[in-house]
């Protein structure tokens, strides 16, 4: 009984409007705002057309935040990934207790990015924490690690990052695995295929549907991750070498106080998320989709 | 199901443990630091349990800083922006799923799309555009911020629900005498409430635990929300690690309670195309 | 083709037992059908003989050879799911070669078996299509397909019907009766549905909560039902059971239904039947055997003058309903006689189709074999 269709605009209406007006205008004004050179905090600017963009392909410290970007979203994805999968595919199977540990399993994603980052913080802390304390007993390290500095701070990031999402992964993944029918498996099984191609044959095919989206939603998300690195990374004294694309916009904002300029540097990666999603599209999309 | 083998059952049991011990076993560690006392928390070798429990850590978190007033803020948030994103996004949704009307599905696609746009592209022009209306520095700023942000999930976990419930329960309202309106509210409502709980509860956890856009639109210490007056303690010359530990303990509370009513929810929210449990 | 045989194989859900201890021979080549209500542990069985399900006891026999710890792929057997459960990403003729992918067959193989078992059902055209572009009828096929290229010992059937409207049904039926006929593989078959079972069957084997209630040809299970239930789940409209006193005077034993009506129960039967005289029995007589029909003349028959309570005309038949003591009771109607409701009849029954049953044990009391009036099949 879908018909007269102007209520349903009206009842849209409201949502609609303060998305765009806080949404998609902000978005639109940072599109201006990357052609102007303008101080964050007075009201003026003035317009310089391209410069800004022109002087982030020379800038050696936005080529330094770009490839810092790729190597940490690459890694934390492909780790979150694999780590959700595993762990769905473990939490499939009953065993006494499941429920809890389901429950218990999500927590990393649950809590505020402040309380992942000081909880690890001290778990990796150089002298009184946990992790180093088990590496020197264990006889893996002589000396306790730190964390925080230039050789080790891109590790501590991508395990505190993984730590807290890949149950994100995990959640989606689980409630997929959930509603493959269970005769499939009993069909494989009397056509013989052991365990391994029970997962290659059946599971694999069925998830590719839920794997694309995770992919692509991760994927913008961990390029964008802005709290994460700054809050991992301040304070280390490492700071200078883990500048993400999203951090250095930031510090271009509000360290620097050009506005302008570091909204270019988001639009630039606005641009780059949408060359990559189309493209993802083109060649992943699934026929049974969305 | 076949039975597994002593082996099996070993492995997986193994398994499971790793995975429990890797996402859970940091914040037990981090709630037993917090009720340590100083000694004990820089005790080397470290050693698993309090010996001598102790809550003078909390007591400090509560006297020395604004860990109160910083909760307070983050509760009236949090809140608001959950009953704002509801108001929004029920009668959104349902515009969306029982009506026909141009646009629709590029608005329904549209709405999801500006996921596409990261925090972190927006809050730079949110933040001139809210100094620009003097909304800088005002927990209004930050309520509307998070309401922007959990609409178009919330409208599209919503409408998923709304599909789910067949359209002759409130045809059959309506013969009844009820008016559409009538119908919506005795009938659709309570059966899409697991639905919209959990989206209430997700816009909840959103707000609760945002730092970027707190940190950015609220400069004035009393204003603060839990992470960026936690982000802060840290921050200090001196780190007073069980100060520190129970503050991450006080700010997770409210998610855990939360969190374990609405688990089952989460998952069929996800795979509510034909969860078979 | 195999053998297949089941000895005391029992089935336990922690302490609750749902097979218990069943014994069941079936011959090579043979088809048998599991037939019985919901819960009654027909799946259950089928699925421990697939090895989907593990034995909680007992022992299970391939041509005289246990396979109970044996994995379903070790078995050589196939099996056809209710839902066909094929693999929505490949094509059909993946989904047919699947089991021999993983078995490693070479790809010439693959496709000759592939080609022989879609030719017999008839699907050579839809092999490059996927399951979803397919009928219901279409994907049952593709399912059997898939199951013939295995060339098992032993096949095995899931309620495959239950998911297909009534004409395919029949229409499928027919084809795996052919099959069968062709290859003349053993065949283990489950449904609830009695006519599949009686149509299909080489042996029927009637399951009630977790025991085997009676196994036999199709034919001997309609004539000499064991129990009460057998005789009430085998046969369509069900059997009537008219609760009844039996007894005994000078012209012999007959049983006093109620509201006026008696019936003579059979002579030769009298030395049966005696024992139960004086108590209380049931007397069963199926509705095409009741007939309203004034054709039936002979000596011996029985009859019973009943008021009509409801008329559903069939076409060329229609079915009566009476009541009786307060329950409803089905016979069989001429419909030239256009009966109406409240129509006084006068029906009749001949005495070869009386069964008495003792309600305290559930058995049918059975005359012994060499009476005439039972016809021996050849099978």
């Amino acid at each position: 009984m879908q018909t007269r269709g102007l209520p349903g605009l009206l009842l849209v209406l409201p949502a609609l409007l303060l998305l765009v007006t806080l949404t998609l205008y902000p978005v639109g004004y940072g599109f201006w705002l990357s052609l102007h050179a303008k101080h964050s905090l007075f009201p003026q600017q003035t317009f310089v057309g391209l410069d800004n963009y022109l002087y982030l392909l020379n800038d050696p410290e936005f080529w330094e935040s770009l490839r810092i970007g790729l190597i940490y979203s690459v890694s934390t994805i492909a780790l979150q990934l694999v780590l959700g999968v595993a762990a769905a595919l473990l939490l499939n199977e009953s065993f006494l207790g499941r429920n809890i540990v389901r429950g218990l399993v999500l927590f990393p994603y649950m809590i505020p990015t402040v309380v992942a980052v000081i909880l690890w913080k001290w778990m990796l802390n150089n002298q009184f924490g946990l992790i180093n304390f088990g590496l020197v007993s264990l006889g893996i390290s002589n000396e306790p690690i730190n964390w925080f500095g230039r050789s080790y701070i891109m590790i501590s990031l991508i395990l505190v990052s993984v730590w807290q999402f890949f149950p994100f992964v995990l959640l989606a993944v689980l409630a997929r695995l959930q509603s493959i029918p269970t005769e499939l498996y009993d069909a494989a099984r009397v056509d013989g295929a052991g365990p391994v191609n029970r997962f290659l044959f059946v599971t694999l095919p069925q998830l590719a549907s839920v794997l694309f989206i995770i992919i692509l939603l991760r994927s913008i998300w961990m390029f964008t991750k802005f709290d994460t690195v700054w809050l991992m990374t301040q304070g280390g004294g490492a700071e200078r070498y883990i500048r993400t694309m999203p951090v250095y916009a930031y510090l271009r904002t509000f360290n620097y106080y050009e506005a302008g300029m570091g909204a270019a540097v988001a639009i630039v990666m606005f641009l780059m998320l949408v060359v990559a999603a189309t493209t993802y599209f083109f060649l992943f999309r699934q026929e049974d989709q969305l | 199901m076949t039975r597994r083998t002593g082996w099996q059952r070993l492995g997986l049991g193994l398994a499971v443990t790793v995975l429990l011990a890797f996402a859970a076993f940091p914040l037990l560690w981090m709630g037993l630091t917090a009720l340590k006392p100083s000694s004990e928390i820089f005790a080397w070798p470290p050693r698993l349990l309090p010996e001598a429990p102790t809550l003078s850590n909390i007591g400090r978190l509560f006297a020395q800083t604004h860990f109160v007033t910083y909760f307070k803020n983050s509760v009236m948030v949090s809140t608001a922006a959950v009953v704002l994103t509801l108001l929004l996004a029920v009668p959104g949704a349902y515009g969306l799923t029982r009506y026909r009307f141009w646009g629709r599905e590029t608005i329904a696609a549209t709405v999801l799309f500006t996921y596409m746009f990261a925090p972190i592209m927006i809050i730079i022009p949110f933040y001139i555009v809210m100094r620009t209306l003097g909304l800088a520095n005002t927990h209004i700023a930050l309520v509307l911020a998070y309401c922007a942000f959990s609409l178009p999930f919330a409208l599209w976990m919503l409408r998923t629900f709304f599909q789910s419930i067949p359209i002759d329960l409130e045809e059959a309202a309506m013969t009844d005498g009820a008016s559409r309106f009538r119908a919506v509210i005795h009938v659709v409502i309570p059966m899409a409430l697991p639905g919209i709980i959990a989206t209430g509860i997700l816009t909840f956890i959103l707000a609760w635990n945002d730092y970027i856009f707190a940190r950015i639109l609220i400069s004035s210490d009393n204003l603060k929300t839990l992470p960026v007056g936690i982000a802060d303690l840290y921050n200090a010359s001196v780190i007073d690690w069980g100060m520190i530990m129970a503050s991450g303990l006080l700010v997770i509370i409210p998610v855990v309670i939360v969190f374990s009513y609405v688990q089952k929810f989460l998952v069929a929210g996800w795979g509510s195309g034909g969860v078979k449990g | 083709m195999a053998e297949v045989k089941l000895v005391g194989l029992e089935k336990k859900f922690g302490d609750v037992s749902v097979i218990h201890r069943i014994n069941l021979d079936i011959a090579d080549g043979e088809f048998a059908v599991l037939v019985g209500p919901s819960g009654c542990g027909k799946t259950t069985t089928l699925r421990m003989v697939a090895g989907l399900e593990e034995a909680s006891g007992g022992s299970i026999l391939f041509d005289g050879k246990p396979v109970e710890r044996l994995q379903p792929k070790d078995r050589d057997i196939a099996m056809v799911f209710q839902s066909y459960a094929l693999y929505p990403h490949m094509s059909v003729r993946d989904n047919m070669a699947f089991s021999l992918r993983m078995k490693g067959v070479s790809s010439a193989e693959k496709r000759r078996l592939v080609g022989l078992a879609a030719e017999m059902l008839g699907i050579t055209d839809l092999l490059d299509r996927k399951p979803r572009q397919l009928s219901g009828g279409q994907r049952q096929r593709v399912a059997m397909g898939r199951a013939l290229v295995r060339e098992p010992k032993v096949f095995l059937f899931d309620e495959p019907l239950s998911n297909l409207d009534a004409a395919l049904r029949a229409q499928m039926r027919i084809e795996i009766k052919r099959i069968h006929q062709r290859l003349r593989t053993t065949i283990i078959y489950v449904t609830h549905d009695q006519v599949e079972a009686m149509t299909l069957a080489d042996k029927i084997v009637v399951m009630n909560r977790g025991h085997i209630e009676q196994v036999g040809d199709p034919l001997t299970l309609y004539r000499r039902p064991v129990s009460r239930f057998a005789a009430g789940f085998i046969g369509s409209p069900k059997m009537n059971f008219f609760p009844a006193k039996l007894l005994s005077d000078e012209s012999g034993l007959h049983a006093d239904l109620g509201d006026g009506i008696q019936i003579e129960m059979p002579r030769e039967r009298d030395a049966v039947y005696r024992p139960y005289a004086g108590r209380s029995v049931e007397i069963g007589i199926r509705p095409e055997h009741l007939l309203d029909d004034n054709r039936l003349i002979d000596s011996g028959a029985i009859a019973m003058d009943v008021t009509i309570d409801v008329v559903e005309p069939l076409g060329s038949t229609s079915l009566i309903t009476f009541v009786l003591g307060g329950t409803s009771y089905t016979a069989i109607g001429d419909i030239a006689l256009m009966r109406r409701p409240g129509n006084k009849v006068r029906l009749k029954a001949a005495a070869k189709d009386i069964y008495l049953i003792d309600p305290e044990s559930g058995r049918v009391v059975h005359p012994a074999d060499n009476d005439s009036t039972i016809v021996r099949l050849a099978v």
